[in-house]
């Protein structure tokens, strides 16, 4: 009895321990200014310098070096995370929210990643000075609300987009000429079926995570959708079942029908093997970014920048807004808010994005940067020129995704798995999409 | 002190180390779990009681549904997990030739991490890989098909890798219970002319009772909350929900949704669900023991 007592009363205990409230986080305040020339070490984290051998990597090991010779009294700390876990270990590092431990300055997605993150950041109002917000494009995936003018949490580093990457030589293989690339839905269609005449897929596509599909879909809203309509689907004015955005799973079913993807499609990752199998030459399409990665630089390197074309999403509804290419989701820095020496921090975001890195960032790293100051008779890559051409001309567009919070990004990812693998129809599909976005809305108290 | 008291002392001090360690890393956080099941929390910030709402909402969460009848498909594979083991095991005590490498080699799968194996699978079984090759290469093309990727295959198929990765420690299990089995019982069975079936089912199971329901309650506790990796690596729950499972959906809602109360629902569920079939298995594997 004395036994079962002792045990109930250990339990009870632990029971006490594990229940009692948590003790509740010290709130940011404003950090006074660092003392002149205080020795100051900014930890910062990305998912980028893994390699600082080439690339965005060595872009930023190089910035890195440059700014603490700049800055004798500021060492740069720079950790490279896992990018499919980066944004566990931030949290995991918010909730310990610990200058002596977290990073001062993060690598973030801009868009929703960074609205989900607000509450482990520090606001840039006091630092963001009007030339700089002028001198860069993207604050409105940066910034409170998707609104220009609203409190930045971030500064956009790069531009990044969806555009087609084509094969010239094998759409010269399969008899279509390769100056002319397919422009229509039903021309494409066609190009995929020659392709697949001539022993090779249409288009290389990885869709193991899903992303294949948002990124079609993002790639060719613009057909389909105005600004507003976009707008209203993110409030919830608008339904996912809408015919609008029925008529872009439809085209997405039709290409799984038609047979335009590569064998094994549903299980290859996007990166790096879909974009490995159109530069072995397996495919002739390739749905791609335009900066980072899966590029018109990694691609023109290994099958030559004159065997390479780009295009725009195929046109199955015309419109004037068609031809549009959707940019957003590029990397930008913010500042955490246990950061000590955020005016130092913030120095060392502004030095990355001044003119003559964003110079560097374009034509070292292929990248276009979000710094709109540099010169364009830099670039000699011709598929690198037409699509600075086409960001000059404004033939941009948001993401269709880029404020759908992530439990309906994944939803809408999901059912469109099952979609291409027919388990489920389009309308169902949606639906399902919908049903997620009301339950998101529930719990944020949100919706129409 | 006296004599018994200080041996009581000391075995007190020795189990002190992994008390502590085990209340710190296991008790303490479960029951922390159980408590933020209760509540909306992202975390980060302060959790807010929302009663049982979490369980409310798991009731109609067709994901979790899916996930849990995934769940309960690998149990059913369990008895195949045990059959396999103990019929190489079976071979390997009656000293067939090789049996000491069979052994070895049996074992290694189980060695190997979840992630290596997870890739290892992913490479073999891709559309253009390995087994597609060698199926086609033996006029059985009609067979051949991307195996992670077609929703009607992937979840066997990961039964099949799982298996092969944790039959050997069922082998090396089952070994180690027919060490312990007086060799005159066997001796005595075939001189009776207990052989095949008969010699597995009558005397083989029944000599072997205790360590096929410790591992049968290990497979099925291991087919409920240690098969993540695998799903992780290989399929991401896709394609769609086909390979779903609810550790999986676990970690989606924690770490992609920051939805840290919901999950520690479906951790808790998941405890439930898998405390009420190991304790239904006990008692139905030890039925008229007495």
């Amino acid at each position: 009895m004395m036994r079962l007592a002792l045990a109930l009363l250990c339990l009870v205990s632990l029971l006490c321990a594990a229940g009692c409230p948590k003790p509740p986080q010290a709130e940011t305040k404003a950090q006074p200014p660092t003392p002149a020339g205080e020795a100051v070490t900014l930890t910062v984290w990305d998912w980028h310098a893994a390699d600082p051998s080439k690339g965005v990597g060595l872009w930023l090991t190089e910035i890195d070096r440059e700014f603490e010779r700049a800055n004798p009294n500021v060492k740069i700390k720079h950790v490279a995370q896992s990018h499919t876990e980066y944004y566990e270990i931030f949290k995991a590092a918010a909730a310990a929210a610990s200058p002596e431990r977290g990073p001062d300055v993060v690598m973030l997605h801009q868009g929703s990643r960074i609205m989900d993150n607000t509450g482990s950041l520090t606001p840039l109002t006091e630092y963001v000075t009007p030339e700089f917000r002028k001198k860069l494009v993207g604050w409105e995936v940066t910034c409170e609300g998707y609104d220009t003018n609203g409190t930045p949490w971030a500064v956009p580093i790069a531009v990044q987009g969806l555009v087609w990457y084509y094969h010239k030589g094998l759409l010269k293989e399969a008899g279509l000429d390769p100056a002319r690339p397919p422009r229509t839905w039903k021309d494409f269609l066609a190009a995929c079926e020659a392709m697949r005449k001539i022993g090779k897929a249409g288009i290389a596509v990885g869709e193991k995570e899903g992303f294949w599909s948002d990124w079609f879909i993002n790639s060719a809203y613009f057909q389909t959708m105005t600004p507003e309509d976009k707008a209203a689907l993110v409030t919830g004015k608008m339904k996912w079942t809408d015919p609008k955005a029925v008529a872009l799973v439809e085209r997405l079913k039709e290409l799984a029908d038609r047979g335009c993807f590569q064998e094994g499609a549903m299980a290859t990752p996007l990166f790096p093997d879909a974009g490995e199998a159109f530069m072995r030459g397996d495919a002739a399409f390739f749905l791609g970014l335009i900066s980072d990665v899966a590029h018109w630089k990694e691609f023109g390197e290994m099958i030559g920048a004159e065997n390479l074309g780009v295009m725009t999403c195929p046109v199955f509804q015309d419109g004037p807004n068609a031809s549009k290419l959707p940019t957003g989701g590029a990397f930008a820095y913010a500042v955490t808010k246990w950061c000590l020496h955020p005016k130092e921090a913030f120095d060392y975001i502004a030095f990355i994005a001044n003119d003559d890195h964003a110079a560097t960032f374009l034509t070292e790293v292929g990248s276009f940067p979000a710094n709109q100051t540099y010169d364009a008779s830099l670039i000699e890559d011709p598929n690198a020129q037409a699509i600075a051409g086409w960001l000059a001309e404004g033939r941009t567009g948001p993401q269709m995704t880029d404020m759908t919070p992530t439990e309906v990004g994944e939803a809408l990812r999901r059912e469109c798995q099952r979609v291409l693998t027919a388990q489920t129809t389009v309308e169902a599909a949606l639906a399902a999409v919908q049903k997620a976005a009301d339950g998101v809305a529930a719990q944020k108290g949100t919706g129409p | 002190m006296s004599r018994r008291a200080r041996a009581a002392l000391a075995g007190y001090l020795f189990l002190t180390p992994a008390c502590l360690l085990l209340i710190t890393f296991r008790v303490i956080p479960a029951l922390s779990a159980v408590r933020h099941a209760f509540t909306e929390w992202d975390g980060v910030a302060d959790p807010t009681s929302v009663g049982l709402a979490n369980f409310g909402e798991l009731l109609g969460d067709d994901v979790f549904r899916t996930a849990v009848q995934h769940n309960l498909l690998l149990v059913g594979a369990v008895p195949l997990w045990l059959v396999v083991s103990l019929v190489l095991a079976l071979l390997i005590h009656q000293d067939i030739p090789g049996s000491r490498f069979f052994r070895a080699a049996f074992f290694l799968p189980s060695v190997l991490s979840p992630v290596i194996v997870g890739t290892l699978f992913t490479a073999l079984l891709r559309s253009s890989g390995p087994v597609n090759g060698a199926l086609k290469s033996v006029g059985l093309g009609a067979l051949a098909r991307d195996w992670l990727g077609d929703p009607h295959a992937a979840l066997p198929t990961m039964v099949l890798v799982m298996l092969w990765c944790v039959f050997g420690m069922g082998v090396i299990m089952f070994l180690a219970g027919l060490a312990a089995v007086p060799k005159e019982i066997f001796e005595a069975a075939r001189i009776d002319g207990a052989q095949g079936w008969p010699f597995l089912i009558y005397i083989v199971v029944p000599s072997l009772r205790y360590v096929i329901e410790f591992w049968a309650v290990n497979l099925v506790v291991w087919s409920f909350t240690s098969l993540f990796a695998f799903v992780y690596v290989m399929t991401g729950g896709g394609p769609g929900y086909a390979t779903m499972l609810v550790e999986y959906q676990l970690y989606l809602q924690a770490f992609e949704f920051d939805r840290m109360g919901y999950a520690c629902a479906l951790g808790t569920a998941l405890f439930m669900v898998v405390f009420g079939i190991a304790l239904l298995q006990v008692r139905l594997m030890t039925r008229g023991e007495d």
